[in-house]
């Protein structure tokens, strides 16, 4: 069986498929979302943000959807995830959540606020 | 100014990515650079633009082609990149060759201009063409080397058997040659009038300059002939050869001038020749 693109999935892939999880969005909305998400820790260059969509547009995790009549006048590409999107980006959520039960367990953090 | 060098870094990236991204880009880093103002944020965003660059740039170009599959009876084949060639790599690729043929048509001008010689066969037909006057100046040559036609004679351009080489005249080798045929003209022509007259047409042609624009020493040799006919036709006449001479026996009617010109002057009567005639002057 031929090993998908994003297995394991990236991070800047990730972060995509989350800030889009709630909302359809174009590359620079995108992009600030994922610096909001991340408090700033990240923010994705266009050649990172756009080989990132260009690898989640071929795996089919998310689609480009037309804008919205009054931002039609943009020329921006608006883009959503898809039910596939949505169960990739669960399943990574759940082997990090994991990972992160067995860092507590470890004592890996130190603090309460975990 | 900044967004048409982040233009030229695009160009970094494949083309099948440019195809796809390069406006969306672009746009990305017009907003950015819409948002932010200020010393501090725009070395942040040239920081963030630059690094990932740096990144995904090798990342794309090692990204494969999306290529549509292929049927199972069909043999595999691979190419390394599907899109035909640019329109830029046709213009260049069609001015690189225009400027190879430019070169190589004026290499090939530039060599027929140092080849001014006529082949072997056609100078030998022209010496040909008066073998009894050529017969009387045998004593001239040896084997192997230059000869000179003898006197009276209308070919003026001696070939040779060796490779040509190329002499242009200059404006002293213009004038040394004069004076040689004036000095050889006033010790071994005879009618002392036809001498002073052929000596003042060449200076007069020298004076107004109707020799100044000729560096080809076989123009130049007709063209002096051309004077020296109008006085006495068949009296003197300039020989050249666009070789050197190399050593030559000279005789009484042919006198070497240099290298690549001589001058040959008829004898009225061979009782009148002096057996004390002095040779040619060299020069």
């Amino acid at each position: 069986m031929p090993r998908r693109k994003l297995d394991p999935l990236p991070s800047a892939a990730f972060q995509i498929l989350i800030a889009l999880f709630e909302d359809k969005m174009h590359g620079y909305a995108i992009m600030r979302q994922v610096e909001s998400q991340t408090d700033g820790r990240v923010r994705l260059g266009p050649g990172t943000l756009y080989s990132s969509i260009q690898t989640l547009l071929e795996e089919k995790l998310i689609e480009e959807v037309d804008a919205a009549e009054e931002k039609r006048t943009e020329r921006r590409r608006y883009y959503r995830i898809t039910s596939a999107g949505r169960k990739v980006a669960h399943t990574e959520a759940e082997r990090l959540a994991d990972l992160l039960r067995v860092a507590r367990a470890r004592k890996v953090f130190r603090g309460e606020y975990v | 100014m900044s967004e048409k060098l982040y233009a030229l870094l695009l160009r970094l990236y494949p083309a099948r990515f440019r195809r796809n991204w390069e406006r969306d880009a672009l746009q990305l880093f017009r907003d950015r650079l819409q948002d932010e103002r200020g010393t501090f944020r725009r070395l942040r965003l040239w920081f963030d633009v630059l690094g990932d660059l740096a990144v995904s740039a090798p990342r794309e170009h090692r990204r494969p082609a999306v290529a549509a599959p292929a049927p199972a009876e069909a043999g595999l084949f691979q190419v390394l990149e599907m899109e035909p060639p640019r329109p830029a790599t046709f213009f260049f690729g069609g001015a690189l060759a225009l400027a190879g043929l430019a070169a190589f048509v004026i290499l090939l001008s530039y060599a027929g201009e140092r080849k001014p010689y006529r082949d072997k066969s056609s100078a030998g037909s022209q010496l040909a063409a008066e073998p009894s006057e050529r017969s009387s100046s045998s004593q001239m040559s040896a084997a192997g080397q230059a000869q000179f036609p003898a006197s009276g004679s209308s070919a003026a351009h001696v070939p040779t058997n060796s490779p040509d080489t190329a002499f242009l005249l200059d404006a002293a080798e213009r004038r040394r040659v004069i004076a040689a045929v004036i000095e050889n003209l006033r010790q071994y022509e005879e009618d002392r009038g036809a001498a002073r007259r052929m000596t003042a047409a060449l200076l007069s042609s020298q004076r107004n300059g109707r020799y100044d624009s000729i560096t080809d020493g076989r123009t130049f040799a007709d063209a002096l002939n051309m004077q020296l006919a109008r006085v006495r036709p068949g009296r003197a006449v300039v020989f050249y050869t666009n070789l050197p001479f190399g050593s030559i026996t000279a005789s009484t009617t042919t006198h070497r001038i240099d290298d690549h010109f001589a001058i040959s002057i008829a004898v009225v009567a061979q009782s009148r020749r002096s057996p004390s005639l002095p040779k040619g002057r060299e020069v």
